[in-house]
């Protein structure tokens, strides 16, 4: 249940440190609003109806719905365990952590195998949407008017001409208090640079 | 037919007592014819020279069987030994034996001295007398003497005698002597002759001199018997058509007959001992006389009694008929009084005829009554017929005139409808060629069907392919998201790769906007593919709509054509019934010719009627006189006549009526 060995390969930092790390590397072609913030790349997804971002650097990859054994006395967020090549991973449904409608099983249902350094997670989500690419900047704080639970797992809100997306922390997401018995500490913010 | 009437009246009458007449002369010539049959069977000597001849048969059979009865006691007793050695005595009785057997009515055995040694019937004659006797000297000669008469003492015999020679030297030493009395064999022959006593003949044996030997008669009858023998005493009695000789003696005619001479022994001499004669009473001829006459008398008797029978049963017949006769003939003439009824008297036959001319006359009555009716009806009726008939010629011609006009128009109706033949006969092709036409349309929409039919069968498949173009539009679907999947997470690993992996996410999102670009052009394609299948399906629901439209038609079509075909049945019917009417007006234009002709023929015939009734007037008058002259009760006259039976009745109404 815990599988971190491999996760911990790239790097421990939180999403903002790896965004500011990564800052004026990336060619300014892919963001002309701020030619000279890095640009950040963001994986969007639906849950229960909705559209959510994450940052790319905190997902190791996506693949297709598999089977899931469920879990006899895990909470709700836990859908149960699936393998992956042979690795052991959590599936989560973060509909449950965010008050959401739960997230459909169905073929077109897609995991996204999240990587946070110490835990690694599949995240299942109904649908994969295109990456899309901001600067650093263009993530505005979440607004206070968000419910308490869903705003303590997002990064930000990224705003988009059709509708603002919210970006989710994959790495508070994992350490949201339902799961963290389950998927091991938070390392200490003493790491940061 | 009057002269014939009488002459058959005097022959019923004449042949009544003729008839009776014949049968009491038939009877009486029977009855004479048998009276001349018995006479003649009883009557003349030859009967009784025929008995004569059974008498001597006889008397020969009886002698030589005597003869032969000796010569066997002689050989059988061995006498000749016997008497050559006198021992007789050791012998059985021999006459005793011979009386037991042969059973004559004299045994004499002598012997070589004359002596009798042994008899029977002879104890009376002395030795002395025998020795003398020619019978003995002839018996002891050695000769055989057979059936030879002898007088012996007062009796004549007829004697058989064999000799009794000894063995050894052969030398006679005596003879066997046996013999029947003469009137034994006399009364054998009367009774053999004649069953009632006075008919018998008798038998006499005598001389012509007078001596007789033998007779048969009581000796209270025997006096005079020689005398009448002789034949100068003879009588001649007419028997028959012939005379014949008679003996008359003790009061009465003999019937005789004579024999020959006859020769015998008496005593010591052999010679003539005279002539049989056979005697019967000859009262024959009195009985034949008495016979015919008492014949005779029966005879006009009878003959008497039937002709008073005759005439009286002829009487009696004749008379009831005769006044049938005299009843019929006026009624034979024609006229009389047909009222008049017969006395029917005893109901035996010809009570019943005259009921059944009774019967007769009320036929002839009613009938007469009803002619005369008739004749008036029918005087009156034909007076009526002829102005009928004449009113008849009227029409007759009236329908002439009419029947000319009826032709005419007969003639134009047979033209018309000739015509009207002809448009049906046209009608009728026009209706086929129609048919055909409709034929050929049901075929072509038949063609049609099939070929909707393949059409509907084209679009399934199209349907089909295009499911299978959506399968396989479906699996680019699939890649084209795997591919976005694969171009993400090159993304996500050219992230993490960082600067060096910058190039690798400028190719994966090229990848990615490719996959995109795929995804949405098989999103496009399965949009067309359900645009193409729901067009599909509206093609083929349209398909269907056209072919059911399409068997409708067949159907409307089909039934139109069964319409024509009966249209066509009916068009045919009326072309051949107009043909059939075209074929009866012309015969009905032919008919009215004959009509016209016949009309012609009415006309010459009512004309003819005219005539006819004048003259069945004429004849009704005749009729009328023709029975005038029978009374009649007009009181009897009903329509139907109460004496008819009931069979009768309707022929008699329809008579009367005619």
């Amino acid at each position: 249940m815990t599988g971190r060995g491999r996760g911990r390969r790239s790097s421990r930092q939180s999403a903002l440190v790896i965004a500011s790390r990564r800052r004026g590397t990336v060619a300014p072609e892919h963001h002309p609003e701020s030619p000279t913030q890095p640009p950040l790349k963001l994986v969007t997804f639906d849950v229960g109806g909705r559209s959510l971002g994450a940052p790319i650097t905190q997902v190791r990859e996506t693949v297709e719905m598999r089977p899931v054994t469920p879990v006899f006395g895990t909470p709700p967020a836990i859908i149960g365990l699936m393998s992956l090549r042979g690795e052991i991973l959590a599936v989560l449904d973060v509909a449950a952590l965010l008050g959401y409608p739960p997230a459909r099983r169905d073929p077109t249902s897609r995991l996204l195998v999240a990587d946070v350094g110490h835990a690694q997670a599949a995240i299942l989500v109904d649908q994969l949407g295109p990456l899309h690419t901001v600067t650093s900047d263009a993530i505005a704080t979440a607004p206070d008017t968000l419910p308490e639970e869903e705003g303590a797992l997002l990064l930000g809100v990224v705003s988009r001409p059709e509708r603002p997306l919210p970006v989710l922390d994959l790495a508070r997401v994992l350490a949201a208090p339902p799961l963290r018995a389950y998927l091991g500490e938070e390392p200490p913010r003493s790491h940061e640079r | 037919m009057s002269d014939r009437k009488r002459s058959a009246r005097f022959g019923l009458r004449a042949q009544i007592m003729l008839t009776i007449l014949l049968v009491g002369v038939a009877e009486g010539a029977i009855g004479a014819y048998r009276v001349y049959r018995a006479h003649r069977e009883w009557s003349g000597s030859a009967y009784l020279g025929r008995h004569f001849e059974r008498f001597e048969a006889h008397r020969k059979d009886l002698g030589e069987g005597l003869a032969a009865a000796a010569a066997l006691a002689v050989r059988g007793f061995r006498l000749g030994d016997a008497l050559r050695d006198d021992a007789l005595d050791q012998l059985p009785d021999v006459t005793q034996a011979l009386a037991e057997t042969a059973a004559p009515d004299l045994v004499m055995l002598v012997d070589a001295r004359r002596r009798t040694v042994r008899g029977r019937g002879l104890t009376t004659l002395p030795d002395d007398e025998l020795a003398r006797s020619r019978l003995v000297a002839d018996a002891l000669s050695g000769l055989v003497l057979t059936a030879q008469l002898a007088v012996v003492g007062d009796e004549v015999y007829q004697v058989s005698s064999a000799p009794a020679r000894s063995s050894d030297d052969d030398v006679v030493r005596g003879a066997l002597i046996l013999g029947t009395r003469l009137s034994r064999m006399a009364q054998r022959l009367a009774e053999q002759s004649n069953a009632d006593p006075t008919q018998r003949v008798r038998l006499v044996l005598a001389k012509q001199s007078g001596n007789i030997y033998f007779a048969a008669f009581p000796d209270d009858e025997m006096a005079g018997l020689a005398e009448a023998l002789h034949p100068e005493r003879w009588r001649v009695i007419q028997d028959g058509q012939r005379e014949v000789n008679v003996i008359a003696h003790n009061g009465a005619l003999w019937h005789f007959h004579q024999s020959d001479l006859v020769r015998g022994y008496d005593g010591g001499e052999l010679g003539d001992l005279g002539d049989f004669y056979i005697l019967r009473q000859a009262n024959e001829q009195q009985r034949f006389e008495e016979r015919v006459s008492e014949s005779l008398s029966s005879l006009v008797l009878t003959g008497l009694l039937t002709l008073a029978v005759g005439w009286l049963l002829a009487w009696f017949i004749t008379r009831r008929i005769n006044l049938y006769v005299a009843a019929t003939e006026d009624l034979a003439r024609g006229q009389g009084d047909l009222t008049r009824r017969l006395e029917v008297g005893r109901r035996d036959e010809l009570g019943r005829l005259a009921e059944n001319l009774n019967a007769v006359f009320g036929h002839i009555h009613d009938l007469a009554a009803k002619v005369q009716r008739a004749a008036f009806q029918v005087g009156a009726s034909s007076a009526e017929i002829s102005a009928a008939s004449r009113q008849m010629l009227d029409g007759a011609q009236e329908q002439a005139r009419k029947t000319e006009s009826s032709t005419a128009a007969v003639t134009e109706l047979s033209a018309s409808i000739q015509q009207v033949a002809e448009n049906a006969t046209e009608a009728t092709r026009v209706a086929r060629k129609s048919g055909a036409a409709v034929e050929d349309a049901i075929s072509r929409m038949s063609g049609i069907r099939t070929t909707v039919d393949e059409a509907a069968a084209r679009i399934q498949d199209l349907g089909e392919s295009g499911k299978r173009i959506g399968n396989i539009v479906e699996v680019i679907r699939q890649i084209s998201d795997q591919t976005t999947l694969l171009a993400l997470n090159a993304a996500i690993e050219a992230a993490h790769a960082g600067e060096h992996g910058k190039g690798f996410a400028v190719v994966a999102d090229e990848v990615s906007s490719l996959a995109k670009r795929v995804g949405q052009s098989a999103r496009d394609i399965e949009e067309l593919i359900a645009t193409i299948r729901e067009q599909t399906v509206e093609a083929v629901r349209a398909m269907d709509a056209g072919t059911r439209e399409v068997e409708e038609g067949t159907k409307l079509v089909t039934h139109t054509l069964a319409d024509l075909h009966s249209l066509l049945q009916v068009v045919e019917d009326t072309a051949q019934a107009v043909q059939e009417q075209a074929v009866a007006s012309d015969e009905i234009a032919r008919n009215m010719d004959a009509v016209q002709r016949i009309a012609a023929d009415v006309l010459s015939s009512s004309e003819e009627a005219v005539d006819q009734g004048e003259h069945l007037h004429r004849l009704a008058h005749g009729l009328e006189e023709s029975v005038k002259g029978f009374r009649i009760d007009a009181s009897r006259i009903v329509d139907e006549a109460p004496a008819l039976p009931p069979s009768e009745a309707p022929k008699a109404l329809g008579k009367g009526k005619g």
